[in-house]
């Protein structure tokens, strides 16, 4: 047995530690000029623009300051002429000082490195194969020229352009400066507290995604399946150790997941108040994740609120409304709740009898959640022949048309000054409005071999029979009660032509209170 | 050196996450690359001191070898083993994490002796020493045992055990990655079987295998090697680049609540990033994913399968719909152009093969003209750019037949003719039994025309018609057969020929021989006619080869041009196509003594020509009967077809050694294998099957190639399914959700989701919980009612919106007498009207209308709400004014039923007149 200083036994091997610390970290070379944008930014950039070439890396960082030592750190391990061991302890401090990209850029730099930075103290720092050189430099920015990699050009670009996608300042990449945001958000905002982020409500995704930043470049990503799908992007950089991994990351994310699932649900309720002006996609995606919401109990009150369902009305206009709304339509008969009608989003509200009340329009998906979160069931309402004029009509409208001409003709027409009083008053009130369910001229005839048919055109001209009964009493009713020109033009319609809407309110109203009053 | 050694230890054990037990992993991981086969690890604790003790009997190290690599960070034997985990020569003093009090290793291989090394937790000293051991290595950690610890049982082991399953269940061996690692924890076997509960199904790759299920809560994790790297609530976790594939349209599976999807993979092939806790995004890693989301959706349809069984074809179709259904308009509009043009390619190739016998040549398939105008006598480029191809049909097919069309008695000596001579009367044979009957299709200028005849026959002149007539036939001076086509020029020619011995002719001699032709035939001399060919036929291979070159043309014509003769010309050149090679073998078999001629035309093979011009030697053999002599190619390996054929009967071919030449004489490349041969070289058939075979196996394989067992559960909620896939339109992916008969129907029949929903869309889609007398009756309609007792059948039901019979049962049953239902239901009758009226309290809506005749079982009823605004108070207060009430209670029902157009208008006029009557005489 032999006893001996650890010192004799235990070495740490610099020089593989050189070649592959940083390269074990990333993904491939083509990840370089993106960590080198992250330390831009990480420095202060305000804008970074990155060039590429196979061989080559030029970044121009504006307002980016690197520490001194850092450049100096990053000399040390480019000069071949030092220990093994002095450059492993600049590599470990360039990596304690979150400048990895810097480690990572002398394990693959084989030619040369310019680099400038800016702020007091500034330095620009040249290293080439047995050559360095240092000056002080006043600049304000961060300028990195390295020559002599092997770089997979698209890679990179790629690489950038994926990960620099939540990057605060612009980032511009062989001229061109990069798309920034959420694909496809619908809304979006800045999350201040507890965490820096922002979140997106976006077209697609079935569960919340978060991109885990780290100044600014997406480090990893993570899912948080079971709750309403909304993106963010958040920054972690004031969280997490400068060496930390993506799995960390993806741990120290947990607990505010919370607080991000909570602000995405707001922010979908926000959406929700500018429907009424969105496409019917929208509409459906923010009624979707706010029933899943819902379903999940967040907010429960305000998103029942929420007017987030098309509502058919009968006069063809559409409305939105709640949870609150459908579960209103399904209050209880004494068998319990009874099912909503509803129509599903491709059918026409036209080939169904819509309620003055209106029918809801629900796709199968909403059915299915509104139906698991407030036990509603769903039918159809009766279907209903579309509101077309029936051959009969239209026959009758042609013969309307023919007769008013023969009369006019012939001289059948009662002349207006001939007209009594009582006659004078219902034709003007006949024709007080215009618009469809108004008739456009009221003309009477003197007696014929048609005495008592009414004629009507498509065009709303009715031609009257004046000595008909029909139309005496007509003009009698109307001379007595306004409100009965809503029977009085279903009489002379034939009831083909709907009288205008508020007519049909008016009489509805006062029939009913002069049947039903003592 | 210590102090920077364990301050470095620890800071890249750091990176391996919070997780202290992690060491195990790494401890897992040497043993695993030291090929080992069992890995024992006992855990100790007395108290006051424990200890983690791990040995392996993997291949051990040296004493030099661990100083080397395990004593030196981040040196690593491995680097560049891609079978190997580790590579960065940090892992092993991960054990600085339990903060040992000493770290003993000790390890032996096969060639050296044991040795160990004591090291102390501060790394401060080391003692060296050597041990008896088996071949492996063995590592102790020990540490005394903290206040903390001791108030549980066995704190240690539970840990331990919890890290060695957490990362370590599943590690395979390296030297047989399909067989476990032996890990023992005190004993106990720690190593799982990769499975989930069911449902569940395993698969492997190359390289890879892994499991899915559906659970209660989604989970990924990800192995490499068997050994822990990741977890993720998504496969699309894993990839980094998802959110291309998601904009794609590719996202993963999104299954509803209890039916989340599980999976685990492990693969040999990731790379494993410095933290371990990350894989690179390698296309490996791309393929496992894609693998599990297969898997997934696999599994569903099995699952669904296990629960409802479902006729084979169904998946089947279904996917051809989807298929179908996110094919754009314009790729549906392009794809139906595609199929036009193939369709008609196929009739007119349906035509060619004589399914539709053609009345006249179709476009690219000439009418047989004479060949003395095109062809320039045997030499490379002898026919120019063309290749004429002739509808010729013979009968009976059966038999391959050299159809002549030309003959060159001396190929040494063509003079080009525009039309052929006719100089005597053909004397014919009168073909009565073995004879081959032709049809020609013929289009030439007016004048004579050879008539083609297989090598061997003799022509029937009492056989030939053209349009049916018949015609006389004549002989050029070189006994060919010819009829003039008169001034139609054109027409259908039929013929007879059959066997006949060759007449007495005198062949010229052949003009300048080259010496090296008269030496050859010289060593032909006293062998029988057959060996003589046969030598020639190898002679001439050897000496013209074969070629059609750009360049072999060049050279030829350079030969010619220096005055040589065609013989002189071919030999000095040594290039030449088919006619040439024949031609020289011509000559040195008429120099041997053997009767031999040139023929062009066709070879004829299962009733019809072969497309593509070929020269051939007919030699007279013994019994005065044309043979075929071919040094192009040997026959029972002809190329005309590309395969194997039978000899013919009737010219048996003299086989020669040779190589496959192509028959084709003239500069064009032969034309692309034609129907005629599709159609009668039965070996392309058989090439195609067998092809067609193989590629179905392939594809068999492949499909199953992933599969392990699977593990279909009978309790699986298929409602959670199908209520899934209504809820998530993307789970219309699996084709079986959709089309499969999951929804259960009263009359214990089954109907598919989509099939629901689109009776549903019609409103013809009723369902009953409770069986009511109703809904039985509306069964006996056949009607389709959905069974909603079953969890299923109520998802579906409530899902599309199916018109529940049972609650309109308990409607009719709630409706009441009313006078105001008596009026209404009155003047409806008096009108005509077949729908009636009925009063239901508390009806929660205004009204509602239940057509029984749509289910057969009466008509329609609308029911209303006497409590209504608009009906309440009608039937008691409307004595004085009936009509008028009448008008407002049907006013609030007619145009919210399904009434048609002109029954609504007639109904509403008739009580507004009515009303109108009775305002005028309450005047009065």
């Amino acid at each position: 047995m032999s006893t001996t200083e650890s010192r004799s036994l235990l070495r740490i091997d610099f020089a593989a530690a050189l070649a592959k610390l940083a390269p074990a970290q990333l993904e491939g070379s083509w990840q370089l000029p993106t960590e080198l944008v992250r330390l831009a930014l990480a420095s202060g950039a305000k804008t970074v623009e990155v060039r590429l070439a196979a061989d080559r890396i030029e970044l121009l960082a504006e307002g980016a300051r690197l520490a001194p030592g850092t450049v100096r750190d990053l000399g040390h391990i480019l000069d071949q002429r030092q220990p093994v061991s002095d450059r492993h302890q600049a590599l470990v401090s360039l990596e304690q000082h979150d400048a990895l990209a810097l480690a990572a850029l002398a394990s693959y730099v084989r030619r040369s490195v310019w680099l400038t930075s800016g702020g007091q103290g500034g330095i620009a720092m040249e290293a080439g194969p047995g050559t360095q050189s240092y000056v002080n430099k006043d600049s304000d920015q961060l300028e990195l020229v390295a020559e002599g990699l092997d770089l997979n050009v698209r890679a990179a670009g790629e690489w950038l352009q994926r990960k620099g996608r939540f990057s605060r300042v612009p980032i511009i990449y062989q001229g061109k400066e990069i798309y920034r945001g959420f694909y496809s958000p619908l809304i979006q905002n800045q999350l201040l507290q507890p965490i820096s982020a922002r979140l997106a409500i976006t077209s697609r995704g079935d569960a919340p995604r978060l991109w885990l930043l780290r100044h600014g470049i997406v480090s990893t990503r993570a899912t948080v399946p079971g709750f309403p799908a909304f993106e963010a992007a958040v920054e972690m950089a004031p969280l997490a150790k400068p060496e930390v991994t993506g799995a960390a990351l993806r741990e120290e994310i947990n607990p505010y997941l919370d607080s991000l699932i909570n602000a995405s649900v707001g922010l979908t309720l926000k959406l929700s108040k500018k429907l009424a002006k969105a496409p019917p996609e929208v509409r459906e995606r923010t009624a979707r994740l706010l029933l899943e919401a819902e379903r999940r109990g967040r907010f429960s009150d305000t998103v029942r609120a929420a007017n987030i369902f098309y509502l058919a009305l009968a006069d063809g206009r559409r409305q939105l409304v709640s949870i609150a709304e459908v579960l209103r339509r399904a209050k209880s008969s004494t068998d319990g709740p009874i099912a909503v009608e509803a129509l599903m989003p491709e059918m026409d509200p036209e080939d169904f009898a819509v309620p003055d009340d209106g029918v809801l329009v629900l796709s199968a998906s909403e059915r299915a959640l509104l139906g698991e979160v407030t036990g509603v069931s769903f039918t159809l309402p009766a279907a209903r022949p579309r509101r077309r004029r029936s051959p009969q009509r239209l026959a009758a409208a042609a013969v309307g048309r023919l007769a008013f001409t023969w009369y006019r003709l012939c001289g059948g027409l009662v002349p207006q000054d001939q007209l009594t009083p009582e006659e004078r008053n219902f034709v003007e009130s006949l024709t007080a409005d215009v618009g469809p369910g108004w008739p456009r001229q009221v003309v009477f005839r003197r007696g014929g071999a048609d005495a008592s048919r009414v004629f009507a055109t498509l065009d709303g001209d009715l031609l009257l029979p004046r000595e008909s009964p029909r139309v005496q009493a007509a003009v009698q009713a109307i001379a007595r009660d306004g409100t009965w020109l809503y029977p009085v033009l279903l009489s002379l319609y034939g009831g083909h032509e709907p009288p205008a809407a508020d007519l049909r309110r008016r009489w509805r109203e006062r029939a009913s209170g002069v049947i039903q009053a003592p | 050196m210590s102090t920077t050694f364990r301050k470095r230890a620890l800071a890249e054990a750091a990176r391996y996450g919070s997780d202290s037990w992690v060491f195990l992993r790494e401890l897992l991981q040497n043993a695993r690359d030291a090929n080992a086969k069992r890995v024992e690890i006992e855990v100790r604790s007395d108290g006051r001191q424990e200890s983690i003790r791990c040995r392996d009997d993997g291949s051990g190290m040296s004493y030099r070898h661990a100083r080397r690599y395990l004593f030196a960070l981040y040196a690593s034997s491995k680097e560049g083993d891609t079978h190997q985990v580790g590579q960065f020569g940090v892992g092993f003093w991960s054990v600085l994490r339990f903060a040992p009090q000493t770290v003993t290793i000790r390890s032996r291989t096969r060639d050296e002796e044991g040795w160990q090394v004591v090291v102390d937790g501060d790394l401060g000293e080391t003692e060296r020493s050597a041990v008896e051991l088996p071949v492996g290595t063995e590592i102790l950690l020990e540490r005394p045992v903290k206040a903390s610890s001791k108030k549980t049982s066995h704190p240690l082991e539970e840990k331990v055990e919890r890290a060695l399953q957490r990362y370590g269940r599943f590690v395979t061996r390296k030297d047989a990655s399909a067989r476990p690692l032996e890990v023992r924890l005190n004993g106990r076997l720690i190593n799982e079987e990769m499975t989930l509960p069911a449902p569940s199904a395993t698969f492997r790759g190359r390289g890879f295998r892994g499991v899915v299920g559906l659970g209660a809560e989604p989970r990924v994790e990800l192995f490499a090697n068997g050994l822990f790297v990741r977890r993720a609530s998504c496969l699309e976790d894993l990839l980094e680049d998802s959110d291309r594939r998601r904009r794609d349209g590719r996202e993963s599976l999104t299954l509803p609540g209890s039916l989340a999807p599980q999976v685990v993979l492990d693969s040999q092939k990731l790379e494993v990033m410095l933290a371990r806790s990350d894989v690179r995004e390698t296309r490996e890693l791309e393929r496992l994913v894609r693998a599990a989301e297969k898997e997934l959706a696999r599994l569903v349809e099995r699952q669904l399968q296990s629960l409802r069984p479902q006729p084979w074809y169904l998946p089947l179709w279904g996917r051809a719909r989807e298929a179908w259904g996110r094919v754009p308009t314009t790729w549906a509009a392009i794809g139906g152009l595609v199929g036009f043009m193939a369709a008609a390619a196929l009739a007119w190739q349906g035509g060619e093969m004589g399914f539709v016998p053609p009345l006249l040549p179709s476009s690219g398939i000439e009418a047989y003209s004479d060949l003395a105008s095109r062809y320039q006598g045997p030499q490379l480029d002898a026919f120019g750019r063309s290749q004429p191809q002739v509808e010729l049909r013979y009968e009976p097919p059966d038999e391959v037949l050299f159809w002549r069309a030309l003959q060159v008695e001396d190929p040494s000596r063509w003079s080009s003719e525009s039309q052929p001579t006719a100089t005597q009367q053909y004397v014919g044979i009168r073909c009565e039994e073995d004879c081959v009957n032709v049809t020609l299709t013929a289009a030439a200028q007016p004048g004579l025309l050879r008539l083609p005849v297989p090598t061997g026959h003799r022509l029937d002149p009492q056989s030939v018609r053209l349009n049916g007539e018949p015609q006389r036939v004549f002989a050029t001076a070189a006994d060919e057969p010819v009829i003039s086509l008169g001034a139609l020029g054109a027409g259908i020619l039929e013929y007879r020929t059959g066997w006949a011995p060759a007449p007495l002719r005198n062949l010229p001699p052949v003009r300048e021989p080259p010496a090296e032709l008269r030496e050859a035939a010289a060593a032909l001399q006293g062998m029988t006619a057959q060996e003589k060919v046969r030598l020639a036929v190898d002679w001439v291979q050897r000496r013209v080869e074969y070629d059609r070159s750009d360049a072999a043309v060049a050279l030829s014509r350079q030969a010619r041009d220096a005055g040589n003769g065609f013989l002189a010309a071919a030999l000095a050149s040594g290039k030449g196509d088919c006619d040439v090679q024949n031609g020289v073998l011509v000559a040195l078999l008429r120099l041997a003594d053997v009767e031999a001629r040139l023929a062009v035309g066709w070879v004829g093979i299962s009733g019809r020509l072969v497309p593509g011009l070929h020269a051939w030697a007919e030699y007279l053999e013994v019994g005065r009967r044309w043979r075929v002599a071919d040094a192009s190619t040997r026959f029972s390996r002809g190329t005309v077809a590309g395969g194997d054929r039978p000899a013919p009967r009737a010219a048996p071919i003299e086989a020669a050694p040779s190589s496959d030449f192509p028959l084709f004489v003239g500069d064009d490349p032969p034309p692309p294998l034609g129907p005629n041969q599709l159609r009668t070289n039965w070996p392309i058939w058989q090439l195609l099957g067998l092809g067609s075979l193989l590629l179905l196996l392939i594809l068999a394989i492949r499909s199953r190639r992933g599969l392990g067992s699977v593990h279909v559960a009978t309790d699986s909620n298929l409602a959670a399914l199908l209520g899934g896939a209504l809820e998530h339109a993307e789970l219309a992916r699996l084709p079986v959700l959709l089309h499969g008969r999951f929804v259960p129907l009263l009359d214990r029949g089954a109907i598919s989701l989509h099939h629901a929903q689109r009776l549903a869309s019609k409103g013809r889609l009723y369902s009953s919980t409770q069986g009511s007398e109703l809904a039985r009756k509306a069964s006996r309609q056949s009607l389709v009612i959905i069974d909603a007792s079953v969890p299923e059948g109520q998802v579906v039901s409530l899902g599309v919106g199916a018109v529940d019979l049972d609650e309109w049962a308990a409607l009719l049953e709630r409706s009441q007498p009313s006078k105001l239902a008596d009026e209404l239901n009155g003047v409806l009758r008096d009108l005509g009207e077949r729908w009636t009226v009925a009063t239901v309290p508390a009806l929660g809506q205004r009204l509602r209308q239940i057509d029984l005749s749509r289910i057969g079982l009466g008509e329609r009823v609308v029911l209303i709400d006497p409590e209504d605004g608009s009906f309440a108070g009608l039937g008691e207060h409307s004595r004085d004014r009936p009509a008028t009430s009448v008008l407002v209670a049907l006013d609030g029902v007619i145009p919210e039923i399904d009434l048609p157009p002109h029954r609504r208008a007639h109904l509403l006029a008739v009580l507004a007149d009515r009303a109108l009557a009775e305002s005028c005489r309450e005047a009065v």
